[in-house]
C-alpha cells in the first residue's frame, strides 16, 4: 500500500501519559489507548482505544465495541434473557361480608382487603372521595390485567326439596365500571354455579359453594373529578336467599367431611400484563 | 513518554498487514504495515478505520467513524462505526422498554341458536379492542362458518384466551328443570384447527361445563346461565381457533349477549342483569 508522507506525530509510552502538552497526542502501547493532552498541564484524556468487532463483548476497558457488535450483543441478550417476574398484586379479604341477595350483581367491598403482595402495581383500593369498593389506578392511560379470583359462599342451610330449592344459584365474576356512570360497565369472567343444597336434618351435609374464575381485563385510568374506573369483584345471589356470608367456608357437620374453613375465603390475584 | 516519533500513514486498502521492510543492498527501500505506535488511516468510503501498530508490528484498529445513530445502524449495523454513549443508551432503553401487551376483545351482539345435543362455534361479531397484529377474525378456507381466529403473523404465537358464554334460561313452555336432568348441562371449550383439520378431538383447551339455573324464566329468581374458561395456547402460523359451545340437552336453546334475571316484581319478570355477556378476551403473551 502506498503511503503518503506522515502528517501527525504522536508520543508513545507504556503507561498513561502525564507529560502531554495541550493538543499533543500520546499512545500507551501496553493498552493501545490513544490520548490527547488538554489545557491543564500534565493531564490527558483518552480519545481512542482498540476497536473490537466481537459481538460477545469481552471485559476489557481498553476496547471499544463497534455499532454492529454492540447491537448484536444487546439484542441477543434480550432475546435469551429470562423474563422478569410480572408485577403482581395478591389480596385477601379477611372481613367476610354479608352477602346481600339482590336483583343485580353486587360488588365486594375491598376496603378491608389485605394486600399480601404488591410489586409496582400502581393499583389502589382507597378512593379519595368516595366509597372504596374496588381497585383503581391513576398513573397510566390503561392497564391490561390478568385477574384470578376465588371466593366461598356459605352453605344453604335449608332442607332440599325439589320443589322449593332448585332455584338457588350463585353468580360471581369481575367487572370494570365507571362509577360515575354505572351503566358504563363490562363484566368479565362471570359464571353461574349451582350450590349443593343443605339439609337441616341429621345427618347434615351443608357445603359451601367454591367459585374461581379468570379473565383478562382492560382498566382505564381513574381521572379525579372525571371518569372513575374501577375493577370490582362481584357476586349475585337469588333474591329469595336472604343474607348469607361470603368467605366463611361453610358450616360444620357431623360426618367425615370437615368444612373448608379457609379464613381467607375471598382472594384476588392480579398480574399486570402491560401499562401504557 | 518519549519525544514524538509517530506519524499517521494513509491508505485505502483496508487494515494494514504486519509491519515489513524491503531491503535493497542492506538499505530499507520500502516498508508496509505499521511499526509500534505508528498510526495509519483507511480512507476508503464506508470504512475510515484508524489503526495503530503494536509492539509486534501488528496493526490494531483503535478508531473509526463515530455514529450518533440511536438505531445502531437499523437493519444494517456496521463494524466500521462506533456508537456514542447517547446512541447506545437510547437504543438499549428502547429495546428494554416493555411494549404494550397486544390484546383483542370481542363480544357477540345477538343470540346464537344451538339445537339439542350438538355443538356450535360461537360468534363474536363485534370488536371492542384489537391491538394484536397478525390475528384475524373471520372465515377460513376449508372450514365452515366465519367465527375463527387465525394466526396470520407468519410466526408461531402464544395466546392467553378468556371466554365467557351466557345461555338463555328455560322458557315457560320448557318449565322448571331437574338437577338430575341432562337438560341443564352446557359445555364450552377452545378448539384449535390445524390443517388439514382432521384431528379436532385432540385440540381442545379450557374445557368448562355449566349446570344452568333450573327455574323457567317466568319464575322469580330465574337466571340465565354463564360460564367462563381460559387457557394459554400455542398457535402456529396459518392455524386457527374458535370457541365451541355444546348443548347437552335435548331441547333447543341459544347463547345470548344479554344475561337476564327474573326479579319477581311488578316490573318483572325478566330484566337485564348484564350486557355483552358472551365475550372473549385474547392476549398475546
Amino acid at each position: 500500500m502506498a503511503r503518503p508522507k506522515p502528517i501527525v506525530k504522536i508520543k508513545r509510552g507504556i503507561t498513561t501519559p502525564t507529560t502531554l502538552t495541550a493538543g499533543e497526542l500520546g499512545v500507551d502501547l501496553a493498552t493501545n489507548r490513544l490520548y490527547i493532552g488538554i489545557a491543564s498541564p500534565g493531564n490527558a484524556v483518552t480519545i481512542g482505544a482498540e476497536v473490537d468487532i466481537a459481538n460477545t463483548l469481552g471485559t476489557s476497558d481498553n476496547k471499544i465495541a463497534t455499532e454492529k457488535a454492540a447491537k448484536e450483543y444487546i439484542t441477543s441478550k434480550l432475546a435469551t434473557a429470562p423474563q422478569l417476574p410480572k408485577d403482581t398484586l395478591f389480596a385477601t379479604i379477611l372481613a367476610n361480608p354479608a352477602a346481600n341477595a339482590s336483583s343485580v350483581p353486587q360488588n365486594i367491598d375491598l376496603s378491608s382487603a389485605v394486600i399480601v403482595k404488591s410489586t409496582n402495581m400502581n393499583l389502589e383500593v382507597v378512593e379519595p372521595n368516595s366509597n372504596p369498593t374496588g381497585f383503581f389506578q391513576t398513573t397510566k392511560t390503561e392497564m391490561i390485567l390478568n385477574v384470578t379470583y376465588s371466593l366461598q359462599i356459605s352453605a344453604i342451610n335449608t332442607a332440599f326439596t325439589e320443589g322449593s330449592s332448585y332455584g338457588y344459584w350463585r353468580l360471581a365474576g369481575l367487572r370494570v365500571i365507571d362509577t360515575n356512570t354505572p351503566t358504563n360497565v363490562t363484566y368479565y369472567g362471570m359464571q353461574v354455579v349451582l350450590p349443593v343444597i343443605g339439609n337441616t336434618s341429621v345427618p347434615t351435609f351443608p357445603l359451601p359453594t367454591l367459585i374461581s374464575g379468570n379473565a383478562c381485563v382492560r382498566l382505564p385510568k381513574y381521572v379525579s373529578g372525571g371518569t372513575q374506573w374501577e375493577l370490582q369483584l362481584v357476586y349475585q345471589l337469588r333474591s329469595t336467599d336472604g343474607l348469607l356470608d361470603i368467605g366463611t367456608g361453610g358450616q360444620n357437620n357431623s360426618v367425615n367431611d370437615p368444612p373448608i374453613a379457609d379464613a381467607k375465603g375471598i382472594r384476588i390475584q392480579i398480574v399486570k400484563l402491560s401499562e401504557t | 513518554m518519549a519525544k514524538p516519533i509517530l506519524k499517521i500513514k494513509t491508505g485505502i486498502s483496508g487494515k494494514p498487514g504486519p509491519y515489513t521492510q524491503t531491503l535493497t543492498n542492506g538499505i530499507v527501500t520500502a516498508t508496509s504495515g505499521l511499526t509500534a505506535g505508528e498510526l495509519g488511516a483507511n480512507l476508503a468510503a464506508g470504512s475510515y478505520g484508524f489503526y495503530i501498530g503494536n509492539t509486534f508490528g501488528q496493526a490494531i484498529t483503535f478508531g473509526c467513524e463515530v455514529t450518533i445513530d440511536s438505531t445502531l445502524g437499523g437493519i444494517s449495523p456496521s463494524d466500521t462505526k462506533i456508537p456514542t454513549q447517547k446512541a447506545l443508551k437510547t437504543f438499549a432503553a428502547a429495546a428494554t422498554t416493555a411494549a404494550p401487551v397486544q390484546m383483542m376483545s370481542r363480544y357477540s351482539s345477538g343470540d346464537l341458536a344451538v339445537s339439542g345435543n350438538i355443538s356450535v362455534i360461537q360468534s363474536f361479531d363485534t370488536s371492542e379492542l384489537s391491538t394484536i397484529s397478525g390475528l384475524a377474525y373471520g372465515s377460513v378456507n376449508g372450514l365452515n362458518g366465519s367465527s375463527y381466529f387465525t394466526n396470520t403473523s407468519g410466526n408461531t404465537i402464544h395466546l392467553l384466551i378468556c371466554y365467557q358464554i351466557t345461555w338463555v334460561g328455560f322458557t315457560p313452555t320448557q318449565g322448571n328443570q331437574s338437577y338430575a336432568s341432562r337438560e341443564i348441562v352446557r359445555s364450552a371449550w377452545i378448539q384449535l384447527y390445524r390443517p388439514p383439520y382432521d384431528n379436532l378431538t385432540s385440540d381442545m383447551y379450557g374445557f368448562t361445563s355449566l349446570l344452568c339455573p333450573l327455574l323457567a324464566s317466568n319464575n322469580p329468581g330465574a337466571l340465565t346461565g354463564t360460564q367462563n374458561g381460559s387457557a394459554t395456547i400455542e398457535l402456529s402460523d396459518g392455524h386457527s381457533f374458535a370457541i365451541q359451545c355444546k348443548n347437552h340437552g335435548t331441547a333447543a336453546t341459544s347463547t345470548t349477549n344479554t344475561a337476564t334475571i327474573n326479579i319477581g316484581t311488578a316490573t318483572g319478570p325478566s330484566v337485564t342483569n348484564f350486557n355483552r355477556a358472551t365475550r372473549i378476551q385474547i392476549v398475546k403473551v
